[in-house]
C-alpha cells in the first residue's frame, strides 16, 4: 500500500468547540482555587509558628473585604468542584447491586449530595454551639 | 408523499491527490420524517456529487462504520435524523481526532493497533478440553461485564476525547473499556497479562475524566466508567504488590 497522504486537523482552541469541554475545563480551574485556599490555610499555620502579633495580624487580614470576597469567589469554586466529583463518582466505583438490582447513578450521586448537606448543616450547628 | 423539505448539508470535502486542506462544500437535500443524516449523504452521492466519500454498512446502528460529527458532535450518521436539524442546516464533518484519508472517510489504523493491545479475547491458563462443556457463569458474573461488551467500536468516542487528539499514544475510551470487559469476566484469566497496559500512562492513567465519551456513546457502554474503574484496579494492583509475592493481579 502506497503511503496516504492524510490531514490531521488542528487541536488549537478544542475546548471552546463544546460547552461539555467548558463545563470541563472550568472544574480544571476550581482546583486552582482550592489550591489558593489551601495556601491560606498555610499562611494562617506560618502566622501561628511566628507568635501572637503574627497571628493577630494574620486574622485581621481574613476579615478584610479583600479576604471575605476571596473566601466567597473559593466557596463557589469549591462547591462547584464538589458538585462535579460528585457527579462522575459512580463511574469509579463498581456496580451496586442491592436485591438483585443496580442501584442507579443518580441514586448514588443524590444521596453523596443529601448525605454533604447534613454533614454541613450538623458543623454549621455545632460551630453555632461551642 | 405530503411531507416533502429541504435542508442544507455542509460537507467537509479533502481530496488527498489534488487538496492542502479540507474545504467545505453546501448541498440542498430534501427529506421527510424518516431520512437519516446518512441518508442525506447518499442522496447527495446519488444525486449530486458521485465522488463523496464516507463509509455505512448496516444503517441500523449495529456495525459502527458510519460515525461522522454532526454540527461538532460525534454521531451514527444512520442513527441522527435531518428532521431533528430542520430549520437549521448540518455541518458533516469525519471523525474528529483521525486523520482524514478522504472526504469523510478517517484513517482507523491507529484505534486497531490499540485495539489489538488490549487483548480483547478470553484467556486461560489451561484450556479445559470441549469434552468437560462450556464455562458456566452466574447472572451477577455476566452483568459486570456486560455493558462493555456492547461496544460496536464505532470510535466516537475517541472523537469525543479531548485527551486523545492532544496525545495520541492514550489508549483510550473503547479500546479501554474492552480491556475492562475481559478482566471483569470471571472466565478471564489474562489480567496479569493487560494490566502494565492499565497502568501505564497510555492506559487508563491518560485519561482525566472529561466524560464526554460516555454521553456520545450510541449503545450506553459507558466508557468512562471502565477507565475510572481501571484506575481504581491499577491503584489495588500497584499497592498490592508489596503484600503479595506475585502481585496483585489474578487474585
Ligand atoms: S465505547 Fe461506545 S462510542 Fe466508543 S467505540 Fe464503543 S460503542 Fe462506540
Ligand atoms: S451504518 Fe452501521 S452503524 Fe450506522
Amino acid at each position: 500500500m502506497s503511503a496516504r497522504n492524510t490531514y490531521v486537523r488542528p487541536m488549537s482552541g478544542w475546548y471552546r468547540r463544546n460547552p461539555h469541554f467548558l463545563a470541563y475545563m472550568l472544574r480544571e480551574l476550581t482546583a486552582v482555587f482550592l489550591a489558593g485556599y489551601a495556601g491560606v490555610l498555610l499562611a494562617g499555620v506560618i502566622a501561628l509558628t511566628r507568635g501572637p502579633d503574627a497571628y493577630a495580624a494574620f486574622r485581621e487580614f481574613l476579615s478584610s473585604p479583600l479576604s471575605v470576597g476571596l473566601h466567597v469567589l473559593i466557596f463557589i469554586a469549591a462547591l462547584y468542584n464538589a458538585y462535579t466529583w460528585f457527579k462522575v463518582s459512580p463511574k469509579a466505583m463498581p456496580p451496586i447491586v442491592l436485591a438483585g438490582r443496580r442501584i442507579p447513578d443518580r441514586v448514588i450521586v443524590g444521596s453523596q449530595l443529601v448525605a454533604c448537606v447534613l454533614v454541613f448543616v450538623a458543623m454549621l450547628l455545632l460551630a453555632g454551639m461551642s | 408523499m405530503p411531507d416533502r423539505r429541504e435542508i442544507d448539508i455542509e460537507v467537509m470535502r479533502y481530496n488527498p491527490e489534488t487538496d492542502s486542506e479540507p474545504y467545505i462544500q453546501s448541498f440542498r437535500v430534501p427529506f421527510d420524517e424518516d431520512t437519516s443524516v446518512l441518508m442525506g449523504l447518499q442522496y447527495i452521492k446519488d444525486h449530486l456529487d458521485g465522488s463523496l466519500t464516507f463509509r455505512w454498512s448496516c444503517r441500523m446502528a449495529v456495525c459502527g462504520s458510519c460515525g461522522k460529527m454532526v454540527n461538532g458532535v460525534p454521531k451514527l450518521s444512520c442513527k441522527a435524523f435531518l428532521r431533528d436539524y430542520y430549520p437549521g442546516k448540518l455541518r458533516i464533518e469525519p471523525l474528529e481526532h483521525f486523520p482524514i484519508v478522504r472526504d469523510l472517510a478517517v484513517d482507523q489504523t491507529d484505534f486497531l493497533e490499540k485495539l489489538e493491545a488490549v487483548k480483547p479475547w478470553i484467556i486461560r491458563k489451561d484450556e479445559k478440553p470441549l469434552s468437560e462443556g462450556t464455562y458456566l457463569q452466574t447472572p451477577e458474573e455476566v452483568s459486570s461485564y456486560l455493558q462493555f461488551s456492547s461496544c460496536i467500536n464505532c470510535l466516537l468516542c475517541y472523537s469525543a476525547c479531548p485527551q486523545y487528539g492532544l496525545d495520541n499514544s492514550f489508549t483510550g475510551p473503547a479500546a479501554l473499556s474492552l480491556l475492562h470487559r475481559y478482566n471483569a469476566d470471571s472466565r478471564d484469566e489474562g489480567k496479569s497479562e493487560r494490566m502494565p497496559l492499565v497502568n501505564s500512562e497510555e492506559g487508563v492513567w491518560g485519561c482525566t475524566l472529561v466524560g464526554y465519551c460516555s454521553e456520545v456513546c450510541p449503545k450506553q457502554v459507558d466508557p468512562a466508567a471502565a477507565v475510572n474503574r481501571g484506575k481504581v484496579n491499577s491503584t489495588m494492583d500497584y499497592f498490592l504488590r508489596f503484600l503479595t509475592p506475585r502481585g496483585g493481579v489474578d487474585s
